[in-house]
């Protein structure tokens, strides 16, 4: 990492002065004087070096050899990085740095300048560990992994290392900045960590072990997870927790983030809500009982109010570990005990056929209430639902608002029956339903109602231009002209469509849908890239603004927002529109609920996050049979995107389903 | 026992934490012998300044042998007078110029002998990093440890520096635009080392913030101000006619073929009576390193055996199944 010219204050450096030495400093303070400046100085070098030395016999270099494959970031993917020994019998732990390409060959240097080749044992994918074993048949020295260490936060740190060609111990000075950092799995300190010093310990003054240094940034925090080598901002793993899990390690097995498998009601983590609004099908929590509508109140002892607060109490835990969870059911306090998970059945989104509003509780403590607006024909809701029905449960769990309902409908399993109670003319009724597959085939029909005539629909519909404050793409959106009060009790669509770079402006594209846009209800807009010639990831977020903007222009329903090129219709051609486009819809799908592209997309380079029932994303293709899927879509299925065969797509087509993308 | 000393000294750290002293009093002295130098450059991102260090009363400017001389430069010192400056002598191995400037009774460093700089010392680095002062403004003080002293790995066409000897490894972000040349002293004031160009490391591929010690630069330095011409040290890697180095042929090595971007060395035959046959090597082994320099793949393996003579032994250390065994092909 390169700095600009910013020298950061160093507290224990410059301030805490006490007055008496101060004094004394200054009246001494000669150049070439015996002053404190320079005791301190030698006294805090002496104690730095001691300190490496009580770890240095025990930290060895790891070499690779002949790695293959592109290197991400600046680190060279085979980078000298350091590691320590954890036994006599050759288990060396090393950070994730050493696997994340593969190689012809791994070797340990040990402190003696032997190289030793190095088989890998196991992984803790969880905290970016990796245990490696050597045949030495040299007396090995085993670095101390302490149970209990007292850390402070502030107190002096050391991060040891080796480094170059006669594998030379390396040093940097800091504090540790912080514990329970990266959802609670790590400390961190403001030494400078260099890539060398990866795998290597950081330890305090009096040499002892406070943790492994690990290649990581926070969440989101940049895209490699080296990328903040040098910066003052550098994480390690707990020794305490090392020595719990290297027993684990030894026995081969791997070591992963546990999963539980809630989803929660509130959109926003930070809401003072921890109600769940729907448990994932043959998930730990399903097991242990858990049910949407429970209120979590303690997670691991510890009390949450946020879903933050559960996430971030949960971040440590393993699969395969157990968990204490005290909840509220019906104002009763129950506790479960969760055993988490490596991996949680992809999500096979489902949906009932019900388009439904929210009407606000009558008296400010009645709950809302959700009543059926429209029932899609041939759904397993339409002889079954009738429009005006108040749904009040899904199976045990209480409804009370669209999202809850939505998150509820998308988690149920495939092909189970659910009851849903319903209020019709003032009485309970219940019905019993078998959900359906969003994956398959597109929705051939839309509700009556939205059918609409030139004769009956009396409203002007305008391509407008739109700019965003800081982008300086061109834009444009087909909507009805503003103030047109007929249209605000119609859930209409919007589209979001991607332009190949170098095609049409966005004000031309619009005009071809005019007819269309008007009959399916869907607005438009139609974006160029900012660029001549390629769209940029930074255009990500622009394009969701963009989303954002229209938003707030007609009545749009914000779950029936797609995002479309025109390389979806039938007659279209992938371009860089298309592998756009889906690279958006992943990375910003709170906003997106459809992507339709075309079967040739090449897949953008990003890592797929799972599907979750809090922001469901499906995926529309023009292909008739599952034989012409294209060779990402398993991957993208593994991940919980249901995968929607249009056939031969034509206009109407994709303005219908994405007007449908708010059905639940 | 150890523990105890240990104790003793985190004790005394300890004591005196309460009161970490300023710097102030050889952060201004070192100001005061650092030097700006403006030349050439300006142009395609390069800057056309750097730093240089006074290393004798009379205007003798060690700095570091870069572009920027490539005109006469301009030393500004520290109380802002300007002077012209001829390049007395400079020596591209050790990355050395000597400028002089026509001036008298000037601060400067003397470059003592015997200095031993450790890992783990603290250092303050002086230098006119991003050309931040101008006219009298003092150069920029930073402070660090210093990380590491080591050899820079030497692994050849990726580095950019004809430097071979022990760096010191800086634990901060020292090596900026304009740093080179810099001073870097000790906690008593005294020069250690001069600040480098900016360089990745071949090994990691990050940039190095790295001095080069100031006594492996003293000898020349001494040279060159007493007028005594330098030669460079002969190198010790340069490449050798095709004709005359060893080549995977020259040694019976038959190479799986190198289709990748780095192909793993392993050795796909041994040709019957060859070197590599004497020696006992087999198909599958696969080559670590080629006089204790590592072989990241087929390419260095290559570069590597092209620096050695056809006539001298070839010390290979391979690996075989889990084992690890060093060989010597003899031709």
């Amino acid at each position: 990492m390169k700095l600009i010219p910013f020298i950061p204050p160093r507290i224990d450096w410059l301030t805490s002065i006490s007055l008496v030495l101060l004094l004394s400093t200054a009246a001494s303070a000669q150049p070439g004087g015996d002053s404190p400046s320079l005791a301190y100085r030698a006294a805090m070098a002496k104690a730095v070096r001691a300190a490496a030395k009580q770890v240095l016999p025990s930290v060895v270099t790891i070499e690779i050899i002949g790695a293959s494959g592109q290197k991400t970031g600046e680190v060279e993917q085979d980078a000298p990085t350091s590691g320590v020994i954890v036994d006599q019998d050759g288990y060396i732990l090393a950070s994730s740095i050493v696997v994340r390409r593969p190689a012809a060959s791994m070797l340990v240097i040990l402190p003696d300048g032997s190289r030793h080749a190095a088989k890998v044992i196991s992984k803790d994918t969880h905290r970016d560990l990796v245990l490696l074993k050597i045949d030495a048949k040299t007396e090995l020295v085993p670095l101390e992994l302490s149970s209990e260490v007292a850390m402070t936060v502030g107190q002096t740190t050391v991060a040891v290392g080796r480094y170059g060609d006669g594998s030379s111990p390396m040093v940097s000075r800091g504090v540790l900045s912080a514990t329970g950092r990266l959802d609670g799995i790590a400390i961190q300190t403001d030494a400078r960590v260099a890539p060398s010093f990866y795998g290597g310990p950081l330890v305090d003054l009096y040499g002892n072990v406070l943790g492994i240094l690990i290649p990581a940034v926070s969440k989101g925090g940049a895209e490699d997870s080296t990328s903040w080598y040098d910066s003052g901002i550098a994480f390690a793993i707990p020794s305490n927790v090392i020595a719990s899990k290297l027993d684990r390690l030894k026995t081969g097995e791997d070591i992963r983030k546990g999963l539980i498998g809630i989803v929660s009601k509130s959109r926003d983590p930070y809401q003072d809500e921890t109600t769940i609004a729907a448990v994932r099908v043959r998930s730990p929590a399903e097991a242990a009982g858990i049910l949407a509508g429970d209120e979590v109140m303690e997670v691991a002892g510890q009390p949450v109010r946020r879903q933050l607060d559960i996430r971030q109490a949960l971040g440590s835990f393993d699969a395969g570990e157990k968990v204490q969870l005290k909840l509220r059911r019906d104002g009763n306090p129950i506790d479960v005990e969760v055993t988490l998970a490596e991996t949680i059945p992809p999500l096979q989104p489902q949906r009932f056929g019900i388009i439904a509003r929210e009407e606000i509780g009558a008296a400010e403590k009645d709950p809302n209430r959700v009543i059926v607006d429209v029932v899609i024909p041939d759904s397993p809701a339409s002889d079954l639902v009738q429009t005006g029905d108040v749904i009040t449960k899904l199976g045990k769990a209480d409804v009370n608002d669209i999202e809850t309902l939505r998150r509820l409908a998308l988690s149920t399993a495939p092909d189970v029956t659910v009851t849903l109670t319903i209020e019709r003319d003032g009485n309970d009724q219940k019905i019993d339903v078998t959900p359906q597959s969003i994956a398959g085939d597109v929705p051939s029909d839309v509700p009556t109602s939205w059918k609409r005539t030139e004769e009956d629909d009396q409203t002007e519909w305008v391509t407008q231009k739109i700019q965003l404050p800081d982008s300086a793409n061109d834009a444009a959106f087909l909507a009805p002209k503003a103030g047109d009060e007929e249209q605000t009790q119609l859930q209409l669509g919007l589209m979001i469509m991607l332009l190949n770079p170098g095609q049409d402006s966005p004000a031309e594209v619009l005009e071809k849908w005019s007819v269309s846009a008007r009959e399916s209800g869907v607005v438009i807009c139609a974006i160029a890239p900012e660029d001549a010639k390629r769209w940029l990831p930074k255009e990500m977020e622009i394009v969701a603004k963009f989303a954002t903007a229209v938003l707030k222009k007609a009545a749009i329903d914000p779950a029936a927002v797609s995002i479309t090129t025109p390389g979806a219709l039938a007659a279209g051609k992938a371009g860089a529109a298309d592998s756009m486009a889906l690279a958006v819809a992943v990375s910003q799908s709170s906003t997106f609920f459809g992507v339709a592209v075309s079967a040739e997309t090449r897949p953008p380079a990003m890592r797929l996050s799972e599907n979750s029932p809090s922001a469901a994303l499906q995926l529309l293709i023009p292909i008739k049979s599952e034989d012409e899927l294209p060779g990402w879509a398993a991957a993208v299925e593994k991940a919980g995107y249901p995968i929607v065969r249009g056939g031969e797509i034509q206009e109407s087509t994709l303005l219908q389903w994405t007007r449908l993308l708010q059905a639940i | 026992m150890r523990i105890l000393a240990t104790i003793a000294i985190a004790m005394t750290v300890a004591w005196h934490a309460k009161a970490e002293p300023p710097l102030a009093e050889w952060a201004r002295e070192g100001q005061q012998r650092v030097v700006k130098i403006y030349g050439a450059g300006g142009l395609a991102g390069l800057e056309a300044y750097q730093s240089g260090i006074l290393v004798s009363p009379d205007g003798h400017v060690a700095t570091s042998w870069s572009y920027v001389l490539d005109v006469e430069p301009i030393v500004l010192l520290d109380d802002g007078r300007r002077f012209e400056s001829t390049i007395v002598g400079f020596e591209p191995a050790l990355e050395l110029a000597v400028l002089k400037i026509d001036a008298t009774d000037l601060p400067y460093f003397p470059i003592e002998e015997d200095l031993e700089a450790q890992w783990g010392d603290p250092i303050l680095a002086i230098s006119n990093l991003f050309n931040i002062a101008t006219g009298k403004e003092p150069a920029s003080v930073m402070q660090g440890t210093i990380a590491a002293v080591s050899d820079l790995d030497a692994r050849r066409g990726t580095f950019k520096t004809p430097y071979r000897g022990k760096v010191m490894i800086l634990d901060l972000i020292a090596n900026n635009p304009g740093a080179a040349g810099g001073a870097v002293i000790d906690s008593e004031g005294r020069l250690i080392g001069m600040l480098g160009k900016e360089l990745r490391d071949s090994a990691t591929g990050v940039w190095l913030n790295y001095s080069i010690p100031a006594k492996e630069l003293r000898g020349t330095i001494g040279d060159i101000i007493a007028g005594r011409t330098t030669s460079a040290p002969p190198s010790a890697e340069a490449m050798l006619p095709r004709d005359q180095s060893h080549n995977p042929k020259t040694l019976g090595l038959v190479m799986l073929p190198d289709v990748l971007e780095t192909t793993p060395a392993y050795i796909d035959e041994v040709v019957l009576d060859s070197p590599a046959a004497k020696a006992d090597l087999r198909p599958d082994d696969l080559i670590l390193l080629v006089g204790g320099k590592r072989v990241d793949g087929q390419r260095t393996l290559r570069n590597l055996l092209r620096m050695i003579d056809r006539r001298d032994d070839v010390e290979l250390t391979i690996q075989r199944d889990t084992e690890i065994l060093p060989l010597v092909l003899r031709p």
